[in-house]
């Protein structure tokens, strides 16, 4: 008999040791939302009887000597916006169409299974990965396992809130502005958004497609790095994709030693503000120890057009939106959710000349980033957010949007990581924010594996999660 | 022009119809959502600078 594994690696390692089977952690996993996800708003759809069934023949193949790699066996939600072949993706919208992509896999769930991920459902996201918690809606609110008055963050919410609270070891979030790493930042698990064009993005809904990125949810980096060593590299369905562009071995690059790297943080920008949390600055303090402590050097330096690139991702994200969704808003806007209508909606206020100048800005933003930062710096670290997550009552755009560090990097697509790093004077997750040049997403991963080496605020398990565990056995 | 006609002249040739009570709060948060927007026209050497929407004729 044997705790529930934290970890995909633990995992992983629990079943080829004997310890443990796919099957039981499965149902172990499965338990697990039997019990909280009433309270917690993680799933929209179950797959039980394939996940079961997909389990069992992992661990034939196991037993048999076919080993795919650190996946196989492990159990691994998906964002209902990205297209698997057990049923329909909905975008958490009554306005959604049911035969798109039906009965098939968008290429990053392909290339889950094909190293032998154990798909265990669909989860709850924010409208097109964009409005917030809608009661009106027929579907689950998302909570936060941290403190199920506040919100998990979003949009993939339950992608956030499940892995966090061990209803499967990894997931499948979007980023178009944060997506991936906010939900990562307010539920204390970790989040990669990839540089852009790494991941293919066919199947999957979009939202802003030149912002729209898809990684990994997990608690530890060494997790991300494992899904990324299987998602990333070209796929032709996606035009996004510079052609022939390749992954690498990411997990390789986790050494925990970062003599040599240089890293640079933004003091004057992203400290200091009005909405920090009072704990803020000391995990900075503390997050800095530790890079130095992993061997790196950390220098001040100053991003350039923050404000601007704040601006230039919105026109940009609402913008390709309102595009994508005119044909059904101009006919049933009020089947879009409250929030959906007014964030996607003002789409319809920028003009021609914003988007375009917009894509002005980020072409300078991305320049003036290789020359006066990652020309001196390997990657920049900044909270991800400067407080924890917000209540779920009366929550509005600004309640995250005016906390969050995130759409910057989305705007210049360069790969970002978010590391819990503690938590705020009322014991909610912070987290420390990883960014690096592009396809320099190895050096991201190394830095936040290497800090989370020295510290444990990724393994830290919610309360409610931890009361609700329960033994397997193999 | 003013932000109630610009907002409401925006939407109608969108062909998108909010309820009044929708299209008071999009045109009263219209002026910060200008006044961010007009950010992006003051950063320097954006005229001659190509966006990262590159045409490839052969896609």
């Amino acid at each position: 008999m044997t705790e529930i594994p934290l970890t995909i690696t633990d995992a992983a390692a629990a079943i080829r040791s004997g310890d443990l089977t796919s099957v039981a952690l499965t149902e172990a996993c499965m338990a697990a939302a039997d019990r909280l996800d009433e309270t917690l708003g993680v799933y929209i759809k179950r797959y039980d009887d394939t996940a079961l069934a997909a389990a069992a023949t992992a661990d034939a193949e196991l037993a048999a000597g076919t080993d795919k790699g650190p996946l196989h066996g492990i159990p691994i939600g998906i964002k209902d916006i990205i297209a698997c072949q057990e049923s329909e993706t909905t975008a958490n919208s009554v306005v959604y169409d049911p035969d798109w992509y039906a009965g098939a896999d968008a290429p990053v769930v392909a290339r889950l299974r094909a190293a032998g991920a154990i798909i265990t459902g669909k989860l709850t996201t924010m409208e097109y990965a964009c409005g917030l918690p809608d009661p009106s809606k027929p579907y689950p609110i998302p909570r936060n396992p941290w403190d199920t008055t506040t919100w998990p963050g979003g949009s993939s919410s339950g992608s956030g809130a499940g892995v966090a609270a061990g209803l499967f070891l990894g997931a499948l979030g979007t980023d178009t502005g944060g997506s991936i790493r906010m939900p990562a930042a307010f539920c204390g698990i970790t989040g990669h958004k990839q540089t852009y064009g790494l991941v293919p993005k066919a199947g999957c809904l979009p939202l802003g497609v030149t912002l729209d990125h898809i990684g990994p949810m997990t608690r530890s980096v060494a997790d991300a790095a494992a899904m990324l060593d299987v998602l990333a590299g070209f796929d032709a369905s996606d035009p996004s994709m510079p052609p022939g562009v390749t992954g690498e071995d990411y997990s390789a690059a986790l050494t925990g030693d970062l003599s040599g790297m240089t890293v640079g943080i933004d003091l004057g920008q992203f400290l200091g503000n009005e909405l920090d949390d009072p704990n803020l600055a000391g995990c900075m303090e503390a997050a800095v120890t530790a890079l130095t402590t992993a061997g790196a050097t950390v220098v001040e330096v100053t991003l350039p057009l923050v404000d601007e690139l704040g601006a230039a991702c919105l026109v940009t994200a609402m913008t390709e939106a309102f595009a994508f969704h005119r044909p059904w808003m101009t006919e049933r806007w009020g089947d879009y959710g409250s929030f959906t209508r007014a964030s996607v909606g003002a789409g319809a206020l920028y003009t021609a000349a914003d988007y375009a100048q917009a894509q002005k800005v980020r072409r300078i933003g991305g320049a003036r980033l290789r020359s006066e930062v990652f020309s001196a710096v390997d990657v920049v670290i900044t909270p991800t957010a400067c407080a924890g997550a917000p209540v779920l009552e009366g929550i509005e755009w600004d309640s995250f949007w005016k906390i969050l560090y995130t759409g910057y990097w989305n705007c210049v697509g360069l790969p970002s990581l978010s590391v819990p790093m503690g938590f705020t004077v009322g014991g909610l997750p912070l987290s420390l924010h990883i960014a690096g040049p592009a396809f320099a997403d190895a050096a991201v991963l190394k830095a936040g594996d290497a800090f989370q080496r020295l510290t444990d605020h990724h393994l830290a398990v919610p309360p409610l999660a931890a009361t609700s565990a329960v033994a397997v056995t193999a | 022009m003013d932000a109630e006609t610009t907002v409401r002249t925006l939407f109608n040739l969108a062909g998108v119809s909010p309820p009044e009570a929708e299209m008071a709060a999009f045109i009263e948060g219209y002026p910060a959502t200008r006044a961010s927007l007009d950010l992006l026209y003051a950063v320097p050497d954006t005229p001659l600078t190509d966006g990262i929407l590159v045409f490839r004729p052969a896609d």
